[in-house]
């Protein structure tokens, strides 16, 4: 008697669907299970053993094999569990054909219980694009699963209730799951207004820009940046308050729109830490420092882990103290600043893992850090500040189109007026986005700091004078023709923060001044 | 136009003086005018000097005269002008020297030179080196925005270094020949010429036409110094005309500056020895700046010289910039109600246009 039963596999972010059979022999008890499966798949047979036990079914006397199908693709986690025992007490029961267009994923405990699993939003938009809709899944799984449309969704608490919903004819499996979701909805807007307050005040409540005395060129910095989805460096003073001025960032973005906020939820779910209902539309908000590795940053290893720069997708990756970072590590980020992918092997199979971030990176400007720092204080040695610059790499500065300095605020800025709130910024930020998005509308990116080179050519034409502006520039300042594009770009952004159709030299003046500083060019006289 | 009557008695006066400027004076304060000293002349009231015989011919007094309205004329047609002692265009300082000349015949705007807030002396070897010719450059221009008037005499080498300098910051400058003020010497400073006399002033004690003679040198070196509050001496070996000219900044009281060379060059030696003997050493532009009166700490006075092509804000910014030295955006930020976005573009604008730079570390400093 063969069942089979569908389930998902996960890969880096997508899922793929895996179909569990199940044969049950005569012969000697037996019990194994096959098709790649790693260490975590083969123990799952003591856990299944035990937990249709303790939900008082019966565990066949026989010789029972199960198969994971396709066989030659390595198999991790833990949710194929449920699959696996609904597969057993299918066979057993002499198997319905209807349970092959269920998808059924989901950890097993050993009395039984269904244990949220990592990747299950995934799953559930990969069997819709197989053409299943309805799914079995953890209870402690339901919020992220009904994100995805057009489904329906059973959230099982246990192995019994599991077997139930996959015994169902598929209208009353149907019924039930509709009545589930709309209590779930009413439920959730009785405790609503309770819990959109208490969202607001941990995100962007927290960390807000009104808070921040003086640092105005740097907060312009940041909401530019915000505006156009440009990269920042932060170079500055220990203590002047780059790590504030980056967590408040993430208060003037616009929220995500829900296809992004869908792709985000999918990453979090593939990492097994689903996003907080009242946060799914907020920007993801990744801090790293300078002890991460490669690996952690971009993902990689046996089984594939999603690495900062995935997490981060359609939010912000702060990358803290950049220049004590190894260089390697920072090279790793070439890349997703590029590409806006990371790649990453894994079992013999290439993966490209969703990377597009906005990059912020705060650093010292030297050694001790006190460079700027009026007064002497800086002890380093030209030659050592110049060796601590080149860690990073111009491939890495290139690809950076904002950068600042920043001194530490004056104890006479402190306690002055309050400044500006990060809501207001975040008003004009997103005025700016939807210009540039009605501008790229059918393009794949939506701002000027994804900008293709044909659009550049569209969007980004500047006057003569502007150009003379920049032609005295190059001399003066002595920029590279590569510097040019960036140049026009975030003045392309700051025209949009205004609401104006085109750039102004005001614009390209104010853009020429987020140039590079990072580089130690020699000065005469 | 110029009273042709008037200057050509002056001329002859200059002449029937013998030079003296004590002979002058005392004529001018009995008589009044010269037109009436040459009355008195007629009259027989005073002695005239004369030259003598020329060449078989005995000059008179009437020659002188005839000579002196032919040379006015030429003036007048020319468009140039000429300014005597007496007038009040007449450049002040060189007024308070002694054998300062009694006429000045000059192309341009002579006014310039007395509305200047200050007027440096540059001067140097014709033959000079590359590093002359840099500092030269450097620290003329750093001058820039200080309304200095730079005079020069309009030789090869540093002189032209000089004129051009002030030119392109844009500064006032007098070139003082030894020749007559329509004789373009050298040859190759036409377009120079011609640029100072549209931007700046030519001036010379010689009438229009005079060719360069060696002894016309010397002299218009006195004026060069006379003219201004200091002499800086950029290039000179140990026998310089450059010396000469430092030579009467002395003797007129004015400051001596220089800067130094290597021991080992023979076309600074003459700087290093101006040193030793108490010159000002030049090792930067503030060095400059303090003799000539300026007070580099007086912040409203260095506002006031602004350029004018800037606008409320850049000026604003320079101000700040070139009051306290270096500067990080932040702490100008703190000084003015501008709000950032204005500040960064004002700070972009001055760097273009090279009134500040920027270091690695976001400074900002004056260029």
């Amino acid at each position: 008697m063969v069942s089979k039963i569908t389930t998902f596999g996960l890969s880096g972010t997508r899922a793929f669907r895996v179909t569990v059979e199940t044969d049950i022999g005569r012969g000697i008890p037996y019990y194994d299970i096959v098709g790649l499966g790693s260490e975590t798949v083969r123990e799952s047979r003591k856990r299944i053993k035990s937990a249709i036990l303790n939900q008082e079914f019966e565990f066949p006397p026989g010789h029972v094999v199960q198969n994971l199908a396709p066989a030659d693709i390595r198999k991790t986690g833990t949710g194929y569990d449920l699959p696996i025992a609904t597969g057993i007490l299918k066979a057993k029961k002499g198997g319905t054909g209807a349970t092959e267009n269920i998808g059924i994923i989901g950890e097993l405990s050993l009395d039984g219980g269904v244990l949220p699993v990592k990747g299950v939003l995934p799953s559930v938009v990969c069997g819709r694009e197989c053409g299943i809709f309805d799914f079995i899944i953890p209870d402690g799984n339901y919020e992220e699963a009904l994100m995805c449309p057009g489904v329906y969704i059973y959230p099982a608490k246990d192995l019994k209730s599991a077997m139930q919903a996959a015994d169902l004819n598929p209208e009353d499996f149907r019924k039930i799951c509709v009545k589930m979701r709309e209590s779930l909805k009413t439920a959730g807007e009785s405790s609503g207004a309770a819990d959109g307050e208490g969202s607001e005040g941990d995100d962007v409540g927290h960390y807000d820009f009104g808070d921040v005395f003086g640092q105005n060129g740097a907060k312009r910095a940041l909401e530019i940046a915000a505006a156009g989805k440009h990269n920042v460096l932060m170079t500055g003073s220990p203590g002047c308050g780059k790590t504030f001025l980056a967590k408040c960032f993430a208060g003037i973005l616009p929220d995500m729109c829900f296809e992004e906020s869908f792709d985000v939820m999918q990453i979090y779910s593939s990492c097994g830490m689903p996003r907080r209902r009242n946060e799914i539309f907020k920007r993801p908000f990744r801090v790293i420092h300078q002890g991460i590795t490669r690996s952690a940053l971009i993902g990689g290893g046996k089984p594939l882990e999603i690495g900062e720069a995935s997490l981060a997708h359609n939010g912000v990756l702060f990358f803290d103290e950049l220049s004590e970072t190894p260089k390697n590590v920072i090279e790793a980020l070439r890349q997703p600043l590029e590409e806006k992918k990371v790649y990453v092997s894994t079992y013999g199979t290439r993966e490209a893992l969703p990377a597009d971030f906005i990059f912020i990176g705060a650093a010292n400007p030297c050694p001790c850090g006190n460079l700027l720092e009026k007064n002497g204080k800086c002890t380093c040695s030209p030659s050592a500040i110049a060796g601590y610059r080149s860690r990073i790499s111009g491939a890495i500065l290139d690809r950076i189109d904002i950068k600042i300095a920043m001194r530490s605020v004056g104890s006479d800025m402190i306690g002055g007026k309050r400044e500006e709130p990060s809501r207001v910024i975040r008003e004009r930020v997103v005025k700016a986005r939807e210009i540039q998005r009605e501008r790229y509308k059918g393009e794949r990116f939506d701002s000027n700091g994804d900008i293709d080179n044909v659009n550049y050519v569209r969007a980004c034409s500047i006057t003569k004078s502007s150009k003379q502006i920049l032609e005295k520039a190059t001399d003066a300042m002595g920029l590279s023709v590569r510097s040019y594009e960036k140049i026009i770009k975030v003045a392309r952004t700051v025209a949009d923060l205004d609401g104006r159709d085109s750039i102004r030299d005001d614009d390209i003046l104010e853009s020429l001044s987020y140039r590079d500083l990072w580089r130690t060019g020699g000065e005469g006289f | 136009m110029i009273d042709i009557k008037k200057y050509a008695a002056y001329y002859w006066l200059g002449k029937i003086s013998g030079g003296k400027r004590a002979v002058q004076d005392d004529l001018m304060s009995f008589y009044g005018s010269a037109e009436e000293i040459w009355a008195a002349g007629q009259r027989g009231e005073i002695g005239c000097k004369t030259p003598g015989e020329k060449d078989g011919l005995t000059v008179t007094s009437e020659d002188i005269m005839n000579r002196a309205v032919e040379i006015m004329k030429r003036v007048s047609k020319d468009g140039t002008g000429v300014v005597s002692r007496y007038d009040d265009d007449y450049p002040s300082l060189l007024r308070e020297c002694d054998g300062s000349p009694l006429l000045l015949f000059y192309d341009g705007d002579i006014k310039g030179v007395n509305r200047a807030r200050s007027r440096l002396a540059v001067v140097g070897s014709r033959r000079c080196t590359t590093y002359g010719r840099e500092m030269c450059g450097k620290l003329v221009s750093s001058l820039e925005g200080r309304d200095v008037c730079i005079v020069s005499g309009l030789a090869r080498g540093i002189d032209s270094y000089a004129h051009k300098a002030a030119l392109e910051a844009g500064m006032f400058t007098a070139a003082v020949l030894g020749c007559g003020t329509n004789v373009i010497y050298p040859g190759e400073n036409a377009g120079l010429f011609a640029k100072i006399r549209e931007k700046g002033v030519i001036i010379s004690e010689q009438p229009p036409d005079t060719q360069p003679f060696k002894s016309y040198f010397p002299a218009r070196n006195r004026i060069i110094a006379g003219c201004s509050e200091a002499a800086l001496v950029i290039e000179a070996g140990l026998s310089s005309g450059a010396l000469i000219t430092a030579n009467f900044s002395l003797n007129f009281g004015r400051e001596v500056l220089t800067i130094p060379h290597r021991i080992d060059m023979p076309e600074g030696a003459g700087c290093n020895d101006l040193i030793k003997t108490g010159a000002v050493m030049v090792t930067s532009p503030a060095d400059i700046l303090e003799p000539l009166g300026f007070d580099c700490e007086n912040a409203r006075e260095i506002a006031d010289m602004l350029p004018e092509a800037l606008d409320r804000n850049q000026r604003e910014v320079l101000y700040l910039i070139k009051t306290n030295g270096e500067l990080f955006e932040d702490e100008i930020a703190c000084e003015t109600d501008m709000s950032s976005q204005e500040l960064k573009r004002a700070l972009s604008a001055l760097e273009i246009f090279g009134f500040v730079k920027k270091d690695f570390a976001g400074k900002y400093y004056a260029a």
